[in-house]
């Protein structure tokens, strides 16, 4: 009864908004029927996002007087310390930008709102978000964040030196294709590829994923065995041996800054101090395109090499929208999340910068302006278009532990096992990245 | 109104305002305000972190001795980035003090340039943390840089010299220390005009040659100077971060990671909880390991020194 009741209700609503607001989609609920209300909005970003973002809140003011907006935009490391604070005093902005990684602890600790009822009633449109991308944002069988844009892991590559030696690189290639790729790249220009370094989870991930595991690790500690991970490091030590996967002597040639401009898929007088190849996410596409063109270099895009491209690769909601439980306009804020998530106006305001938009349908729509602005969107939204037909649910939320772990086992461990000499086997850097991811579970 | 019963009956307080101690110790107050707050209470407030779990962002739980067996026990970087910075300061220190030494040697001289050739020589201590500095040293020294371009045209196998690379990185480190003689040169020219010249025209007469002059008469009068300048520029190694975290960043394989960077990422790492508690047992070991030096060269001082 009461359902039919909504329904009927939400029925209702959206004739008047049809009617009356057809230009922007927020859904069921007339934001003109608020009043005047201030929204408050609260995000991370750059200076490029905090443009584009102000644009769009304008735009949707211009299109509702009565609703302006109270914008917070902060840099990342400065927003959770604000966020907590505000939460602490039960005085959250109306709607807050979220990330994949800490979302289940804001659900957990009650700030955020579900939208489940909202999406029931219509008063949320979520009909053009893949399931995947849509499940990202759940916490057991709640909804409380919605997927702002979509990034992949990316294979970032220098097309124009591919091309001139009449190599392709195929979609999706196994790991010994890439290999042979690399081999041949190397023997004719000694040109190398730099891979593993550094303290990031994201290469042992995609390998653990390449041998059927959802994700590395979970609050327990690491998933696959100690033998399995050795097989990681194992194709490093071979690599390294083969001259064309830089050592860490030939990597601290290259950069120590992790600037993207430096990064020797750009940057490097020599092809000594060159990879053909960045293993980065497809948002990054455009600054590295940006920065390539100097070069005369065009880069291609394709997925992280895998075992089993289809099992490792996902796709990766870059940032979330949520409202929050203390709003005090949760219907108005629901509608400014719908049109955030599906006005194809808003989202051209928004260019794209958190991501191709999750609402796939709208991103394609949106594409011819959008590539106007940035040829680099079109490359990226096609790269994803191929991702979501060959990928594997995204693993869930890093633990905990995962930021220490890298520091302190998945650096040192690429350190030794990258050496020109290695430290150890790579059955000992198997076992020891086991115990010792592990013992920092226990005891986190 | 009686001036006389206001010079007679000053309140305690006005009397107290007047005199000189008070005074004293209103001027001394910023320092001691300063000390308080920037010296004092921060290091008593890290040595009790020392003993704890501490992530800044919940309350520090004492867990008393167990960063200290953890660092001695059960940690390869801390020895690593340890015998990095012994290796970084005792090689360093010295050839920086000889180089400052004979840079002030061939600045002693009468000219009308000397202000500008003191200026010159001191700005690299000024300019020599900066990252734009680092920078510059990673141009010079990368395997097509400058360094190498330069080197190879005499040796023709220094073509693509990697300088980064494990074992010759921490020398590009120690040459932008060395680099940075400045304050060093300006202590060592300062006492070089204070050697009486009376010395000089003696061993003229007695007929000794200016490396004979240096070695008897300008060496030891100077090893006050040397002393000084070899506490200070050790004391300062042990403790350099810059160069280390903006040049190398530690790469490659930690090999040129110093303890203060080590220390510095503990506790401020790119991802991950804070290990407080951790880097402060870490910045109370190094405090030691200065102390210890300092005693040590304090120690060697009276068999080298010549304090007239």
């Amino acid at each position: 009864m009461k359902k039919l009741l909504s329904v009927l209700l939400a029925a209702m609503m959206l004739l008047a908004v049809v009617s009356a607001y057809a230009e922007l989609k927020v859904g069921t609920y007339d934001p003109a029927s608020a009043g005047n209300v201030e929204l408050r909005f609260g995000w991370w970003g750059n200076q490029k996002r905090d443009a584009v973002t102000l644009e769009a809140l304008n735009f949707f003011t211009e299109n509702y007087p009565n609703v302006t907006f109270n914008p917070n935009a902060q840099n990342w490391s400065n927003y959770w310390a604000l966020m907590s604070t505000y939460a602490s005093n039960n005085d959250l902005p109306d709607i807050m930008q979220q990330d994949y990684a800490y979302l289940q602890q804001w659900v957990e600790a009650g700030d955020l709102l579900d939208l489940t009822p909202y999406v029931e009633s219509g008063a949320l449109d979520v009909s053009g978000l893949s399931d995947s991308i849509l499940k990202s944002g759940m916490v057991g069988d709640g909804l409380y964040a919605l997927c702002a844009g979509v990034n992949a892991p990316s294979l970032l590559y220098n097309k124009t030196l591919t091309d001139s030696l009449d190599i392709t690189v195929p979609d999706n290639m196994t790991w010994d294709e890439f290999e042979e790729i690399s081999r041949k790249i190397y023997a004719a220009r000694g040109i190398g590829v730099a891979y593993g370094e550094g303290n990031s989870e994201n290469p042992l991930t995609y390998y653990a994923r390449g041998l059927g595991y959802n994700a590395l690790w979970d609050a327990n500690g690491v998933i696959p065995t100690a033998e399995e991970m050795a097989g990681y490091y194992e194709r490093l030590v071979k690599c390294v041996a083969e001259g064309w996967m830089f050592d860490t002597d030939e990597q601290a040639n290259v950069s120590t800054t992790g600037d993207l401009n430096m990064h020797p898929l750009v940057f490097g007088k020599t092809d000594d101090v060159r990879t053909w190849c960045a293993f980065a996410f497809s948002n990054q596409l455009a600054a590295f395109q940006a920065a390539a063109t100097a070069d005369g270099i065009e880069l291609g895009i394709t997925a992280w090499p895998s075992a089993n491209p289809q099992a490792s690769n996902y796709m990766k909601p870059g940032q979330f929208f949520s409202v929050t439980t203390d709003t005090k306009n949760p219907d108005l804020a629901v509608a400014f999340l719908n049109y955030l998530i599906n006005d194809p106006q808003g989202n051209i305001k928004l260019q794209a910068e958190r991501g191709v938009p999750a609402n796939s349908a709208m991103a394609v729509e949106i594409a011819d302006e959008l590539n106007k602005l940035d040829a680099t969107y079109g490359t990226a939204a096609a790269y994803l278009a191929i991702v979501a037909e060959n990928s594997s649910p995204i693993f869930p939320p890093l633990p905990a532990y995962a930021g220490t772990a890298n520091d302190e086992v998945i650096k040192y461990l690429s350190d030794e096992m990258l050496a020109p000499k290695p430290g150890m086997t790579a059955e000992e850097a198997g076992a020891y990245f086991v115990e010792n991811v592990n013992d920092l579970a226990a005891n986190y | 109104m009686s001036t006389k019963a206001i010079k007679r009956e000053r309140a305690p307080f006005q009397a107290w305002l007047q005199k000189e101690s008070t005074a004293g110790l209103v001027f001394s107050l910023p320092f001691i305000v300063g000390f308080l707050m920037f010296m004092a209470i921060p290091m008593g407030l890290s040595l009790y972190y020392s003993f704890c779990k501490y992530d800044i962002q919940t309350a520090p739980q004492w867990i008393g001795l167990d960063n200290y067996v953890k660092i001695f026990t059960n940690d390869k970087i801390f020895s690593k980035a340890l015998g990095v910075t012994c290796y970084f300061a005792l090689v360093g220190t010295p050839l920086k003090v000889i180089f400052a030494l004979i840079v002030a040697l061939i600045l002693n001289h009468k000219s009308k340039a000397i202000g500008l050739y003191r200026a010159v020589y001191y700005l690299p201590s000024i300019i020599g943390g900066s990252v734009a500095v680092a920078i510059l040293w990673r141009r010079i020294f990368e395997s097509n840089g400058t360094l190498n371009a330069i080197l190879s045209t005499v040796f023709p196998g220094m073509a693509g010299y990697n300088w980064f690379s494990e074992g010759p990185a921490i020398w590009v480190l120690i040459i932008l220390t060395v680099w940075q003689f400045g304050s060093s040169m300006l202590i060592f020219l300062s006492s070089l005009k204070q050697i009486p010249r009376e010395l000089y025209e003696a061993a003229d007469v007695d007929g000794a040659t200016k490396f004979h002059q240096f070695w008897t008469v300008t060496l030891p009068l100077l090893t006050p100077t040397i002393f000084f300048n070899l506490v200070q520029q050790t004391i300062n190694s042990f403790l350099a971060f810059t160069q280390s975290k903006l040049i190398t960043n530690g790469a490659p394989r930690n090999s040129t990671l110093f303890y203060t960077v080590y220390q510095y990422n503990k506790a401020f790492p790119s991802a991950g909880k804070s290990q407080m508690g951790y880097a402060s047992a870490l910045a109370w070991i190094m405090l030691l390991i200065v102390s210890l030096v300092t005693i040590l060269l304090f120690w060697t001082r009276k068999k080298w020194v010549y304090d007239g």
